[in-house]
């Protein structure tokens, strides 16, 4: 591109170098022409004003003009004063017979241009050296020669730098999203890596039925973890592709989310932790459906988010806090409405997640080095999801003295 | 042989540990570049297979830092970057090899055992002095064509002798290299009581284990 744009600037800068060659030229010559004439003009006036004329046309700064007489048997006398390089007869022929317009012809060894007319039976001719015109020409040549390197440089490293801006943009979600690919598939081998070393291992030698057992009971687990990594990944793959939210109906926030949350408790309880709900709009905590005919203290919120998204936010969000949480900690989920917005909020007693870096967490495939487990990618969901949904994720230090993970939504008018 | 994995996704590396201790390797295992660098500065290592991601310092970090520590271990690279650019800076870097996830079981342990060839500069499969021979693959150790019957523990110190040989080598490092917990075996005389073992067993081949004062033991040609 930048070669293109180079082109085309040659090919303007020469068919200006040209025309401005040929203006200066012309000017230059109409110039002296116009001095000859003068000259002549004043040659050729009566004796008495002869003097008087020529003194009106020399001019100190222009180039001498000098003049000369030849007579009709071919002798030639200079009319100037000395020194006057010397005319040859035939020359001084050519010139009168030309008569109207200066010819151009060697004199003296230099070329001159020469203006010649009759007077009486003898010729009277005017000359001027010819460097008056070739040597400005030469200079203004030259310096156009000199610039036109300069020009299409300074016009093609132009052009590339406006390339490069323009292609940054590109450039960067070019590279973004092959960094994604990267950590994806990092993050897929992983799983398939051990699926693999565990099949290998289990048939490298004769084993007894309780080591086969556990190797499969292995591979199960991993083929588990793979498929939640491929789930996650084609959601995210979903949402760069399509950045609308799908239309959504409003729906109640807290039975969406009590229910999803109650699929962690064997799972916390199992590890010694407890997960407390506390979901306004549900008349107490155990409670396995709401009892419509009891008075809530709290209205239940509710908002224009797919049912769907809700499930796998939360999903992914008390994942977390499972994880963070560790063996024996408590995760609490509340749901409730404030100044407007409904909130979800999802805590966890982990060690609880810096200011400095509540930023980058959101980013995918970013991995806590504290917790082990996990790809790296629930947090970068809930982001999006909440984002594309019109909605604010905030990360606080909870009560708890873990991470407090708030997502909130505009409430919907019920 | 003692090796270091250096890998932090947990399933993994319990499957590479099973395999690697099964294969007869002594195995340190860590989750953490930082670790790692640790635990190369305190041990002998055989050969060290090293990920590239991990948290605290990339496996390409400590590699670099281990070359730099004039360190030269030979290092297995085990990594999902199968980029062409990525193999090239790791083998640059210092690598020795490397292997692209997911990998083949059996090529995993071939591949370390081309590692070990290297610094005797023994391109054969076996080792061996004399008539003695000792094939890492199969595991089998033959005196002429008689197949000799060892421990793992006295295989694991035999192959070492083996493979150093003609050079000393020190009763650290056979203590470091056939024992998970080398203080086990330095502070007893339990290597004595192997190596004697070991005598007898291959007493019948031209290869002679010697006792070098101060130094260790040897194996020589008798």
């Amino acid at each position: 591109m930048a070669l293109g744009a180079a082109a085309i600037s040659l090919v303007f800068y020469l068919l200006t170098a040209v025309a401005a060659d040929l203006i200066v030229l012309h000017r230059l010559e109409a110039h002296l022409d116009a001095r000859l004439s003068e000259t002549m003009a004043a040659l050729l006036s009566p004796v008495g004003r002869r003097q008087a004329a020529l003194a009106a046309t020399a001019d100190p700064d222009d180039a001498p003009i000098f003049a000369w007489r030849v007579s009709a048997a071919g002798t030639v006398t200079a009319l100037s004063p000395p020194p006057v390089p010397a005319l040859s007869a035939g020359v001084a022929r050519s010139a009168a017979q030309q008569g109207t317009a200066p010819i151009s012809s060697t004199v003296g060894g230099r070329t001159f241009l020469l203006l010649g007319r009759p007077l009486g039976g003898d010729e009277v001719v005017v000359g001027t050296s010819a460097a008056e015109v070739a040597t400005p020409r030469g200079t203004l040549l030259a310096a156009e020669g000199a610039l036109l390197p300069v020009v299409l440089i300074a016009v093609f490293l132009v052009a590339e730098l406006i390339g490069l801006r323009a292609a940054m943009p590109l450039e960067r979600s070019r590279r973004e999203r092959l960094d994604f690919t990267a950590d994806a598939s990092h993050e897929l081998r992983t799983p398939l890596s051990v699926i693999e070393a565990e099949v290998g291992l289990a048939l490298a030698v004769d084993r007894d039925a309780e080591q086969y057992r556990r190797a499969l009971e292995r591979v199960a687990g991993e083929s588990a973890r793979l498929r939640g990594i491929v789930d996650d990944l084609l959601w995210l793959a979903r949402a760069d592709a399509l950045p609308d939210a799908p239309l959504a109906e409003p729906v109640a926030l807290g039975p969406i989310v009590a229910a999803c949350a109650r699929r962690f408790d064997p799972v916390l309880r199992r590890n010694g932790g407890t997960l407390e709900l506390a979901i306004a709009g549900l008349a107490d905590d155990d409670a396995a459906t709401p009892d419509d005919d009891a008075p809530t203290a709290e209205i239940d919120p509710v908002v224009r988010v797919p049912p769907e998204w809700i499930d796998r936010l939360v999903s992914v969000l008390v994942d977390n806090a499972c994880r963070y949480a560790g063996a024996g900690g408590t995760v609490e989920v509340g749901v409730g409405s404030a100044a407007g917005r409904a909130w979800l909020r999802v805590e966890d007693s982990g060690p609880g997640i810096s200011p400095d870096q509540r930023e980058a967490v959101r980013r995918r495939f970013h991995r806590s080095s504290q917790v082990p487990g996990g790809a790296g990618l629930g947090l970068a969901i809930a982001d999006t999801m909440v984002r594309v949904t019109q909605g604010r994720l905030t990360i606080r230090r909870s009560p708890l003295g873990g991470a407090e993970v708030e997502a909130s939504w505009p409430l919907a008018p019920r | 042989m003692r090796l270091l994995l250096a890998e932090d996704d947990a399933a993994l590396s319990d499957v590479l540990e099973r395999g690697l201790r099964e294969a007869g390797y002594v195995v340190d295992h860590v989750a953490d570049g930082n670790d790692a660098l640790d635990h190369l500065a305190v041990y002998e290592y055989a050969v060290c297979v090293l990920d590239w991601r991990m948290p605290g310092r990339s496996g390409l970090d400590v590699l670099s830092e281990m070359r730099r520590r004039r360190n030269s271990t030979p290092v297995l690279m085990l990594t999902a970057r199968d980029a062409p650019t990525d193999r090239v800076e790791a083998l640059d870097v210092g690598a020795d090899d490397y292997l692209v996830k997911p990998f083949d079981y059996g090529e995993l342990l071939a591949r370390l055992r081309a590692l070990l060839r290297r610094p005797a500069g023994d391109r054969s499969a076996s080792v061996g002095v004399g008539t003695l021979t000792l094939d890492p693959a199969a595991r089998l150790v033959r005196v002429d064509s008689r197949l000799v019957d060892l421990t793992a523990r006295e295989f694991a110190i035999l192959e070492l002798l083996l493979r150093r040989a003609p050079a000393a080598v020190s009763r650290r490092s056979i203590a470091l290299h056939a024992w998970p917990d080398e203080s086990d075996a330095v502070g007893s005389n339990t290597i004595e009581v192997h190596i004697a073992r070991i005598r007898s067993k291959i007493a019948a081949s031209t290869a002679r284990i010697e006792t070098v004062r101060g130094l260790g033991y040897r194996v020589g040609s008798a």
